[in-house]
């Protein structure tokens, strides 16, 4: 017989929001490659510093929505401690708005 | 009261934190979620803008650019706008108090409309010189 995974939440919601994280990360990375795409005619080779440093931001992402989900997880089953409050949000509204930003500007 | 100081850390906001009790984490949860879908739609935004612009899709090029223009400016506003709404509902969700009126929903209906729009225009006057 095998054991049932157990799950904190039948709706999955620890499950379905690290997914988001996970989702917000691959946008960020199709954003550095259309970028790459504007940048590349003015820059060449020099294209790829930027572009990679975007990458990494979106592959953070997806790493820390996993720690977060980590961390609800722990908190939700152990009854103890808080779920993760709002600094890393915080951190992706600052980089995802410059990210805006420096795309605008490299286009318009 | 300090015998677990070692997991007491303030959060972040303390505006938020401050007040009100814990919320049924499920709905900080998906107050979570619905906060990084806004900054999901944000980057989608800025995408099209910036592809608009970069692929040189066949539109009037004012219109074109018009539209570009305040795809990029939305996309670029969205995460602070996501930002604000997460902070309101999650205070809401403390104090048990129903959740605040959605404001970015309208602000998405606009946006969209008006690019669409433009770039409709834009793609008939292309059609119709050519």
């Amino acid at each position: 017989m095998t054991q049932e995974p157990v799950v904190w939440d039948a709706g999955l919601q620890p499950e379905r929001t690290a997914l988001a994280w996970h989702r917000l990360g691959l946008a960020i990375a199709a954003l550095a490659l259309i970028l790459t795409k504007v940048i590349w005619p003015v820059l060449g080779a020099f294209a790829l510093l930027p572009t990679s440093t975007v990458l990494i931001l979106a592959i953070s992402v997806a790493v820390l929505g996993r720690r977060r989900y980590a961390h609800h997880n722990h908190a939700l089953r152990t009854g103890r401690g808080h779920l993760p409050d709002g600094r890393l949000p915080v951190l992706v509204v600052v980089t995802t708005t410059l990210i805006a930003l420096s795309g605008a500007l490299l286009t318009l | 009261m300090s015998s677990h100081s070692d997991r007491v850390r303030p959060r972040f906001p303390a505006a938020v934190y401050n007040q009100g009790a814990e919320p049924d984490p499920r709905f900080t949860l998906a107050n979570e979620r619905t906060f990084l879908a806004w900054i999901t739609a944000g980057l989608a935004l800025i995408s099209v803008g910036v592809g608009l612009q970069a692929l040189a899709i066949t539109i009037q090029p004012t219109f074109r650019l018009v539209a570009a223009g305040l795809l990029m400016l939305a996309g670029t506003v969205c995460p602070t706008l996501a930002w604000r709404s997460w902070m309101r509902v999650e205070t809401a969700l403390r104090a048990s108090r129903p959740l605040p009126s959605a404001v970015m929903t309208p602000f998405l209906v606009v946006t969209l409309t008006l690019a669409g729009a433009l770039l409709l225009v834009g793609s008939i006057v292309t059609a119709g010189a050519g």
